[in-house]
């Protein structure tokens, strides 16, 4: 009718709302596929760009070229995950590497200059902004400078300042983060670079001279940026020989790296791996072994001037996880096995892993293995098919560890197919005759039951019955307390206690049994037929066979049925017509009652 | 303090006024039912909870009846409310803080306990003579000063001048309470008294008397200029309304009207008296005084106020012996801390009434209400169960009373030993330490005890001594003396005679000095004993008297009043009675520790000399063969049982391992951090262990006080979890 009045046709208005379902749908889809890729892509590297000041005045303060030295032990030292770039400006960029160059090519660069002319440090940092790679996971500029922007004519130092001023402020658009090592005396006057470190959220560090970058880049790296590596020795003197004893010989690449005032001309170095490579610089000598094969390196070195040198070992291991299970149907757990290799199909767990250093999760649960024939076992109990999710984490001091942590099992439950049993039918026959003859059973007791129930009305049954001939066995535990509320007579009588734990070892007593013991002479027809016998969970199960009428809370007790009582509940007898009112209160016992 | 916010609420085991709301009627009928309903606790709550003495004054209204009987011509006291006798004919005297009886034991005590002096050095007749004719004079003189000034301001002002309502209203309230001593004649007694001691010994020098009539005169000089004092002829009351100002004349009038209106049969003496009293004129002065009838009147009104006193004493004595026992566990927390206030329940209603065995059962539904839930702003800690009998056998028979010796006279009020064995029965389930003191009089006071030993009181607990329930069973002696019985002798004043010069005077013969005696007011050691355990459960009490090293969070569960200088810190109010106890008492009460025993020894803490009753022992009846065990222990047990079932969700086992494990966010760990607060939970040298019996669904707590290990058995989340067994 509506649509009519509307004149719209029925065909144009399923198409249009299939359109509309569809193109949501492919919305969605979309959507959904855009994002699962761009968590897919692996975000693998860090990028970092030092950029050095060479005009003339860092002479005065780095005599010894410390910053080109500062530079090139960086790109030595970081783990394969950093890459490392260096741009170099006097009144224009004069060296220009880009993140992800090698040692070697830094170093060669480098050796091209000296400190000369004036510093166009706007140059200088937008070529460093410009160089990073838009992909990079974190971008960091450690710009090393005396802090001066000075060009030849002040227009010239005002448009680097101004240059200076539109790559900090481009940096922090694209969070790079810029690190200013200032050397020699703080400038108050003139322009500087120090307010970049502010303006981009890094930090400004003041050293006096270039002498103090040897010590700076221990506490940057190990202290600051908290590369994992670990101590492992010291060289002082005029020679010395150290030792170095690797955790494992896995590893793709172990670096040895030797800090400090060094004359690394007479240095002898003993070991066995694929690849030695060996980068120096006048404070840092960095030795890096490709696949070592034994586990000891012996490092002897000799100088003329004492040399104060502490070493440090990082290391690089690849891996890959391989996962499995085995299902047991009887006890409906999978166990699951994780094996870790590098890439060469060397089990990683003979190595330092086997002494922890590695945690596995699952589904983001963390799982207490036990290591046994090369693998990582567990295990979890399923009851239908699952994909389950294996994640593991390293906290190693000094290792990096590279590779896909994560992996996905599909446990798959086998169905057991029962065979359907054969159909009995003599037992089902019996069975039959039994449950007819219940039924007539039932019927009759209903029927009797009707007849001598009629006049009973508040009767609730939600108190269950409990099960009679399981209870006989339990012993009498607790305590009751009897209080006589009111008798044919008016006497108080004062409340008695009966430890029913310590007095009572027969298999069940009587109300009158009660009254008796407690010398409550109050002769009451019918106590011997209300019967009160030890229960489940320590309770009492009491059964009133007599015309007495028997409360517990609001509920009238049913004649014949039996009950629990539990501590700290009460029940209240009523005899006579209410002429006599008992309340028997049950409770437990302290341990010195019993 | 977040989970338990009191720790000292205190159950008080007696009557105050039959005609209030009691225990068991506001329970009522309890069949069927285990615990009563929130609205219940409530009306109860509002009804019989009490937290400081004027509220507890203003609830419970405490009261004593008189009426007059024609044939023996006396006033009859009662404290029950006479269901026979009409209304009007019952005259109700409020006990309360204007009652001169109560005023006058309340002010002795204050000034005991500024003065800092022992019984036997006290002036008590200093303060007992407050209740004698002449103080009553001296009030109402007080009064009646700003009766005649409020209402000269009255008289000043215009009629309509929105002020004069509002000093209108000040006087109607000064009138009511001038009226009370007004329209009831024996409230009158006292004015009649002074009135005609006044008007009769005008002429009494203070130091030298002659027996010459009064004629006032003026002094002039004659025609040979001899010095000459002339009698003034006598003035008409007419002419002394033109003297006076007009404003004492319309507060005669008002005065009058009011004393009509209050009054059916009025009589024109007592108009007179009224008038006089509130407003002396110079017309007091009449020409024609009957001076014998005048004598005979006071000699007679004398008697009947010493005999009517004498008899309301008696009586209401028993009464004004627990309200100063409320008072006094009160008093023992300062009134300017607003911390942990100690509450008092009141169960106004006779023990012997609550033990029977049908009332029995209404009890255990309140406490199984307020104690046995995880809610504990309604927990009852303590219980006082005040006046227990001692039962004193003499072995001497006396065969002929040759002296008038004490009448023993049945004491009423007073607890029997049975009854409180079936209160304790019922607390120990619950977990409520009661605090007991013997029967008031002269052989339970410090006196007493200071020479005849505690060994009477032992034998008498020792029927109280190896039950489950003596742990909760605290005996606390001596009792305090208010005024000890020798020294509460009131002189009310003296017989008056007519000599020889038709001149009244006081006699000085002894036998016709009107004495009265008060025999002895005091105060149960219970309700001081508890009101000062309720006192130290607040931090911010302990905080005061420490100083230092109080968490401001814990309540005062596990502080022992006997370690250290606590006793010397933490003390009653109440003043030094005596010199002290002698060595040879102080062994025998430390030999077993027994008791909750209250000391008046000398102390110095640091410079400060402590004038004040301190606390010698602090132990219940639970003994391990050899000495009796400290209160604190009970408490710290209850109060971690408490916690625990709070916080384990009623026993869950996981709960139970989280709450003693050693991760810092658990409760164990958190009262461990406290250690060195003086009311830390676990003290130095204390712990808390568990082990856990799964076969049979126990967890036993042993805790550890100082080295001395006691056990508490929980049941892991059974069915029922609130007994406890220790």
């Amino acid at each position: 009718m509506l649509m009519a009045k509307y004149g719209l046709k029925w065909n144009l208005v399923v198409h249009k709302v299939s359109f509309f379902i569809i193109t949501v749908l492919c919305f969605y889809l979309f959507t959904e596929i855009t994002v699962d890729a761009k968590e897919a892509e692996p975000v693998s590297f860090n990028d970092i760009v030092v950029v050095l000041d060479c005009s003339q005045s860092m002479k005065d303060v780095d005599a010894g070229y410390a910053s080109f030295d500062f530079a090139g032990s960086l790109s030595a030292i970081m783990p394969r995950d950093y890459r490392v770039g260096v741009i170099a400006y006097r009144d224009e960029v004069c060296i220009s590497q880009p993140p992800g160059s090698s040692h070697e090519m830094i170093e060669n660069a480098l050796k091209e200059i000296e400190y000369a002319n004036y510093g166009n440090a706007g140059a200088g940092l937008s070529a460093a902004v410009e160089s990073f790679d838009q992909n990079a996971a974190a971008k960091r500029i450690i710009l090393i400078s005396d802090g001066e922007i000075m060009m030849k004519t002040e227009e010239g130092t005002q448009e680097s300042a101004e240059l200076f001023a539109q790559a900090v402020e481009k940096a922090k658009g694209e969070g790079i983060v810029i690190d200013v090592i200032s050397l020699g005396q703080r400038m108050e006057e003139g322009y500087t670079v120090y307010s970049a470190a502010d303006t981009t959220g890094g930090n400004l560090y003041e050293l006096s001279d270039g002498g103090e970058t040897g010590n700076f880049v221990r506490q940057l790296l190990f202290e600051q940026w908290r590369l994992k590596a670990s101590h492992i020795g010291q060289i002082n003197g005029l020679s010395g020989e150290l030792t170095v004893r690797l955790p494992d010989c896995l590893m793709s690449t172990a670096k040895i790296i030797l800090l400090g005032s060094q004359q690394n001309e007479n240095m002898t170095l003993n070991c066995e791996a694929d690849r030695i490579h060996t980068s120096k610089g006048s404070d840092y000598t960095v030795i890096e072994l490709l696949h070592p094969s034994s586990d000891e390196v012996k490092i002897r070195m000799s100088a003329d001037s004492p040399m104060d040198i502490s070493a440090y070992l990082t290391a690089e291991y690849d891996f890959d996880l391989h996962g499995d299970y085995a299902y047991i149907p009887e006890e409906q757990t999978a166990y699951l096995k994780l094996e870790i290799t590098n890439k060469n199909g060397q089990d990683m767990l003979e190595g330092h892993l086997k002494d922890g250093g590695m945690k596995v999760y699952l589904n983001d649960e963390e799982q207490t293995c036990r290591i046994a024939d090369g693998a990582f076992r567990f295990s979890r109990q399923y009851v239908k098919d699952a994909v389950t999710d294996i994640r593991v984490s390293f906290d190693g001091l000094y290792g990096n560890y590279y590779g896909d942590a994560e992996e996905t099992m599909q446990i798959i439950v086998p169905v057991i197919e029962e065979e359907p049993p054969k159909i009995d039918w003599f037992f089902w026959s019996v069975i039959g005759i039994f449950i007819a003859a219940l039924l007539m059973i039932l019927c009759l007791a209903y029927r009797q039951k009707k007849r001598t129930d009629g006049k009973r009305k508040f009767i609730d049954e939600s108190r269950t019955r409990p099960g009679e001939i399981t209870n006989r066995r339990s012993e009498f535990n607790g305590k009751l307390q009897i209080y006589v509320i009111h008798n044919k007579d008016e006497i108080d009588y004062p409340p008695e206690s009966i430890n029913l734990f310590a007095r009572c070892n027969r298999e069940m007593i009587t109300l009158e049994w009660l009254l008796d013991t407690c010398n409550l002479p109050l002769n009451l027809r019918g106590a011997e037929r209300i019967i009160i016998r030890p229960g489940d969970d320590r309770s009492l199960v009491i059964k009133n066979n007599s015309k007495a009428s028997v409360l517990m809370g609001r509920e009238l007790l049913m004649k014949g049925h039996a009950y629990h009582l539990y501590y700290g509940e009460k029940v209240t007898f009523i005899f006579d017509q209410e002429d006599t009112e008992i309340e028997v209160h049950y409770r437990d016992l302290k341990p010195n009652e019993r | 303090m977040s989970i338990i916010k009191q720790t000292n609420r205190t159950l008080l085991f007696e009557e105050i006024n039959p005609e209030k709301p009691d225990l068991l009627t506001l329970v009522g009928d309890v069949r069927g039912i285990d615990s009563l309903s929130d609205e219940k606790i409530k009306e109860m709550n509002e009804a019989l909870l009490v937290r400081n003495f004027d509220e507890f004054i203003t609830k419970f209204e405490p009261v004593v009846y008189s009426f007059f009987n024609a044939n023996n011509q006396k006033i009859m006291y009662t404290l029950k409310k006479p269901e026979t006798i009409p209304e009007d004919m019952l005259t109700p005297i409020y006990l309360n803080r204007q009652n001169d009886f109560l005023k006058m034991l309340m002010s002795l005590v204050e000034a005991k306990r500024s003065q800092s002096i022992i019984n036997v050095d006290f002036q008590f007749d200093k303060l007992t003579d407050m209740i004698s004719p002449k103080k009553v004079m001296e009030d109402i003189k007080q009064n009646r000063k700003e009766l005649q000034y409020t209402y000269k301001n009255y008289a000043e002002l215009e009629d309509g001048d929105p002020h004069k309502l509002d000093i209108a209203d000040k006087l109607n309230v000064m009138f009511e309470e001038a009226s009370v001593n007004y329209n009831n004649v024996l409230a009158m007694l006292p004015l009649a008294i002074e009135d005609i001691k006044t008007r009769l010994l005008l002429g009494e020098a203070e130091e030298s008397k002659d027996n010459t009539p009064l004629a006032l005169g003026v002094l002039s000089m004659d025609e040979k200029g001899e010095l000459k004092v002339l009698e003034v002829p006598k003035t008409e009351s007419a002419e002394l309304m033109v003297v006076d100002d007009n404003v004492n004349a319309g507060l005669i009038a008002a005065l009058e009207d009011d004393y009509e209106a209050l009054n059916e049969e009025s009589s024109d003496y007592v108009k007179a008296l009224v008038t006089r009293t509130y407003c002396p004129l110079a017309s007091t002065m009449v020409s024609n005084i009957d001076i014998k009838q005048e004598v005979s009147n006071y000699n007679s009104y004398l008697e009947f106020y010493k005999t009517a006193k004498d008899d309301f004493i008696k009586v209401v004595k028993p009464l004004i012996e627990k309200i100063l026992g409320v008072w006094a566990y009160f008093e023992q927390y300062p009134s300017n801390l607003k911390g942990m206030r100690p509450t008092m329940f009141i169960s106004n209603v006779s023990n012997d009434m609550l033990v029977k065995s049908n009332n029995l059962p209404r009890l255990i539904a309140f406490l199984n209400t307020v104690n046995a839930k995880n809610d504990f702003d309604n927990t009852i800690w303590y219980g006082i169960v005040p006046s227990v009998s001692l039962d004193q056998n003499s072995n001497i028979k006396l065969t002929r009373q040759r002296f008038q010796g004490n009448e023993k006279v049945e004491k009423t009020g007073v607890n029997s030993v049975e009854a409180l064995v079936r209160l304790l029965d019922v607390l120990k389930d619950y977990s409520v330490q009661c605090f007991f003191s013997y029967e008031t009089g002269d052989k339970t006071t410090f006196n007493y005890m200071a020479t005849e030993g505690i060994e009477k009181f032992e034998e008498r607990c020792s029927s109280l001594t190896g039950k489950a329930f003596s742990e909760f069973a605290i005996p606390c002696i001596p009792n305090f003396t208010i005024i000890p019985k020798e020294k509460s002798g009131v002189i009310l004043d003296k017989r008056m005679t007519v000599n020889e010069n038709n001149v009244a005077e006081l006699s000085r013969e002894k036998e016709d000095i009107m004495k009265l005696w008060i025999d002895g007011v005091y105060v149960g050691a219970s309700y001081i004993a508890a009101g000062l355990v309720a006192a130290y459960q607040c931090p911010d009490y302990l905080k005061e008297k420490f100083k230092r090293n109080v968490d401001e969070e814990l309540p005062g569960v596990r502080f022992d009043i006997e370690a250290g200088d606590h006793p010397l810190r933490v003390h009653t109010v109440m003043a030094k009675e005596i010199t002290g106890f002698t060595n040879s008492i102080k062994n025998e009460i430390n030999r077993r520790s027994f008791g909750f025993v209250f000391s008046s020894e000398n102390a110095m803490l640091e410079t400060e000399n402590i004038s004040h009753i301190m606390v010698y022992k602090a132990r219940n009846l639970m003994s391990d063969g050899k000495v009796y065990e400290p209160i604190y222990k009970t408490q710290v047990t209850t109060y971690i049982e408490r916690i625990l079932r709070h916080a384990t969700s009623d026993y869950k086992q996981e709960n139970i391992v989280k709450f003693f494990s050693n991760n810092p966010s658990s409760q164990k760990s958190k009262w461990l951090e406290k250690k060195a607060c003086v009311n830390a939970i676990l003290g130095a040298g204390d712990d808390v262990e568990y082990e856990i019996d799964e076969s049979n669904g126990y967890c036993v707590l042993n805790i550890t006080f100082n080295g001395n290990v006691k056990n508490l058995e929980i049941e892991i989340n059974r069915l029922n979890s609130n007994n406890r067994a220790i």
